[in-house]
C-alpha cells in the first residue's frame, strides 16, 4: 500500500472522527462538560437507525430524518432534566453523571439488542469507489462521511458566528453570569447546545454503523477517538476538532500501513505526543471561546 | 408623584455569618436617578446584585413596576427591564465589541435582525465605543471595558439601569460626557441607581443620594443634605475622600 494512499484514507477517516467529535467539542466549548456518554449516544443512534431499517425497511440515510430530531429532543431533555442540575454540583458532578448515563445506556442496549454485532446496510454505496490515479482509490462512502463531517463543523461554526442564539452561546461560554445580565437564559441555551450535539452525534452514529460493525459496547472506543480528536485539536475549538480528527485518522492509517496491528496504537501515540508537547492542542480556542 | 418603578423593601443579605445588607429599603420613580455612596465593603455592589437578581435576597422584597421579582432570576429580570453594569468589567472576550452589545439587544431587549443591530450600535455610540465596534472585546483597555459595561447595560433596553463605578478612572474631561449620558437616560424615563466614588459626578445628576455603611442605610435624601450629614462625613467623606481621590485605584 502506498503512503499517499494511507494518508488519503487517513484524512477521510479523520473527517468521520471529526463528525463524531463535533458534538463533544461543542458541549465542552459551551458548558465545559466532558460528555462521557457521547460514544454510547452515537451507538444508540445507530441502533435507532437499525430498528427503523429492520421494521420499516428504511435506508439508514432516510432513517436520519427520524433519528436526528429524536436524538436532538433527547439531548434537550437530558440537559434540562439532568445535566443542568449536575452543573450546580461542581466540576466532577457532570463527569460522574455522564459516566453513569453511559453505563446505563450501554446495558440497556445490551438488554434490548444482545451483544451481537450489527451493521447498517447502505446498499451499493457501501462498496462504490472512485479511482483517482495509480493505486489510489477512495471509497464513495468514506468520502461522503468526511464531507458530512466538514459540513457539520462548518454549519456549527456559522451558527455560532452568525445567529443570535449562536452569539448567546459564545457569550454564555465566556461568562454565564454576565450573559444572564443580558437576558440570556443559560438553562435553555445549554439545552439547545446539547440538542445540536446529539443531533450531530446521531448523524455520526449512523455513519459509524454503516462503515463497520457495532455492538452495545462500541461506545467506549468511539468516545476515545472523539475525545482524542478534540484534545489534539484544542479543547472547545471546532476547526481544531476537524484538524485533530484528521491528525488522528492519518496517524492510524499510517500506523496500519506499517502493520495492521499498529493502526490504533499509532493514533494513541500521536495523541500522547500532542498532549505532552502542545497540551492546549494544535488550534486552541479558535471558533468558540 | 407617579407609581414607583422600583421598590426595595427590607432587603437583607448574608454571606455565612457576615451580614452584608440589613433591612435596606428605597424606592425609585421612572426617570429618577439615585446615587449610592459608602465606604468600601458597605454592601453597595451587593445591593445592585440583589436588585439585578445576580444574588438572591435572604429577606425582603424587590418589586419592579408592581411585579414582585424577588424570586426571579437575573435573565428574566433583565428582560423585565433591569440593566446592570459590573464594577469589574466582564466583557465576552471572545466576541467583538459590537457582538457584545448585540447579544444584549437580542436577548435583553428581545429585538431581532436590523432592530437589534441598530439598538446595539446606538448603545455603543452613547457609550463612546462605536469606533471600536469590530475590536475583540478581550483586547480592550480597562476604560473601554467600563464603557462596554455601560453599552451592554443600555443595549438591553432597560427601564432601570444599575451602574457600578463607571466613572472611576475617567479623566476630568470625560466625566461631563458621562454625566450628560446619565441625565439623558432620565429624560427618556429610564431610572438609574449609580454607585460612584466620584461624588461630584454623582451630585451633578442624581436627585437623591443614599449612603450605605455596614450594609445599612445611613442616610438618604437630597444629595447636599446627605453630604452635609455629620454621620456621613464621619464614615465616608472624612476618611476616603480626605485627599479628594477620585477613585482611580478602585477599578480593581
Amino acid at each position: 500500500m502506498s503512503w499517499v494512499n494511507a494518508v488519503v484514507q487517513g484524512i477521510l477517516l479523520g473527517g468521520l472522527y471529526a463528525l463524531v467529535a463535533a458534538g463533544l467539542s461543542l458541549v465542552f466549548g459551551v458548558m465545559r462538560i466532558v460528555n462521557l456518554a457521547h460514544g454510547v449516544l452515537a451507538v444508540l443512534a445507530a441502533f435507532g437507525a437499525y430498528v427503523l431499517g429492520d421494521a420499516l425497511g428504511l435506508h439508514p440515510f432516510l432513517a436520519l430524518l427520524v433519528v436526528v430530531p429524536v436524538m436532538a429532543a433527547v439531548g434537550y431533555g437530558l440537559q434540562r432534566g439532568l445535566l443542568n442540575r449536575a452543573l450546580g454540583g461542581g466540576e466532577l458532578a457532570p463527569l460522574l453523571v455522564t459516566f453513569g448515563l453511559a453505563i446505563v445506556l450501554q446495558n440497556a442496549l445490551l438488554e434490548a439488542f444482545s451483544a451481537d454485532s450489527r451493521r447498517l446496510d447502505v446498499g451499493a454505496l457501501g462498496t462504490a469507489s472512485i479511482r483517482l490515479g495509480d493505486g489510489l482509490t477512495v471509497g464513495v462512502f468514506p468520502l461522503l462521511a468526511a464531507v458530512v463531517g466538514v459540513l457539520v463543523i462548518a454549519a456549527i461554526g456559522q451558527f455560532l458566528a452568525r445567529t443570535a442564539t449562536g452569539r448567546a452561546m459564545r457569550a454564555t461560554s465566556d461568562d454565564r453570569d454576565a450573559a444572564a445580565l443580558m437576558g440570556i437564559d443559560g438553562r435553555h441555551l445549554y439545552g439547545v447546545a446539547t440538542a445540536i450535539a446529539l443531533g450531530t452525534v446521531a448523524i455520526a452514529g449512523v455513519f459509524l454503523g454503516a462503515r463497520s460493525t457495532f455492538d452495545p459496547a462500541a461506545g467506549g472506543v468511539t468516545l476515545i477517538f472523539a475525545f482524542e480528536a478534540v484534545v489534539i485539536g484544542g479543547l472547545g475549538s471546532l476547526w481544531g476538532t476537524l484538524l485533530g480528527g484528521v491528525v488522528l485518522g492519518v496517524a492510524q492509517a499510517l500506523g496500519a500501513a506499517v502493520d495492521p496491528a499498529y493502526g490504533v496504537l499509532a493514533g494513541h501515540l500521536v495523541f500522547l505526543v500532542v498532549l505532552a508537547t502542545r497540551p492546549r492542542g494544535l488550534l486552541p480556542s479558535a471558533v468558540t471561546a | 408623584m407617579t407609581a414607583p418603578l422600583l421598590e426595595v423593601t427590607g432587603v437583607g443579605k448574608r454571606f455565612g455569618k457576615l451580614t452584608v445588607l440589613e433591612d435596606v429599603s428605597f424606592s425609585l420613580a421612572p426617570g429618577e436617578a439615585l446615587g449610592v455612596v459608602g465606604p468600601n465593603g458597605a454592601g453597595k455592589s451587593t445591593l445592585l446584585n440583589v436588585v439585578a437578581g445576580v444574588l438572591p435576597a435572604d429577606g425582603g422584597r424587590v418589586v419592579l413596576d408592581g411585579t414582585d421579582v424577588t424570586r426571579t432570576d437575573a435573565a428574566a429580570r433583565c428582560r423585565g427591564g433591569i440593566g446592570r453594569s459590573y464594577q469589574v468589567p466582564r466583557p465576552f472576550g471572545g466576541m467583538t465589541v459590537f457582538e457584545n452589545a448585540l447579544v444584549a439587544a437580542s436577548f435583553g431587549a428581545g429585538l431581532r435582525g436590523r432592530a437589534a443591530a441598530d439598538a446595539a450600535f446606538a448603545a455603543l455610540v452613547t457609550a463612546g465605543l462605536d469606533r471600536q465596534a469590530d475590536t475583540p472585546a478581550g483586547t480592550l483597555r480597562l476604560l473601554d471595558r467600563k464603557r462596554l459595561e455601560l453599552a451592554r447595560a443600555l443595549a438591553t433596553g432597560p427601564r432601570l439601569v444599575l451602574l457600578d463605578e463607571i466613572a472611576g478612572g475617567l479623566t476630568e474631561a470625560e466625566v461631563p460626557a458621562l454625566v450628560e449620558t446619565v441625565r439623558q437616560l432620565g429624560r427618556e424615563g429610564v431610572a438609574v441607581v449609580w454607585i460612584e466614588h466620584v461624588v461630584h459626578a454623582l451630585v451633578a445628576v442624581v436627585t437623591r443620594l443614599m449612603c450605605l455603611t455596614y450594609g445599612k442605610v445611613l442616610a438618604v435624601g437630597d444629595p447636599q443634605a446627605v453630604l452635609a450629614d455629620p454621620q456621613v462625613i464621619e464614615v465616608y467623606l472624612g476618611t476616603t475622600m480626605a485627599g479628594d481621590d477620585p477613585g482611580l485605584g478602585d477599578a480593581a
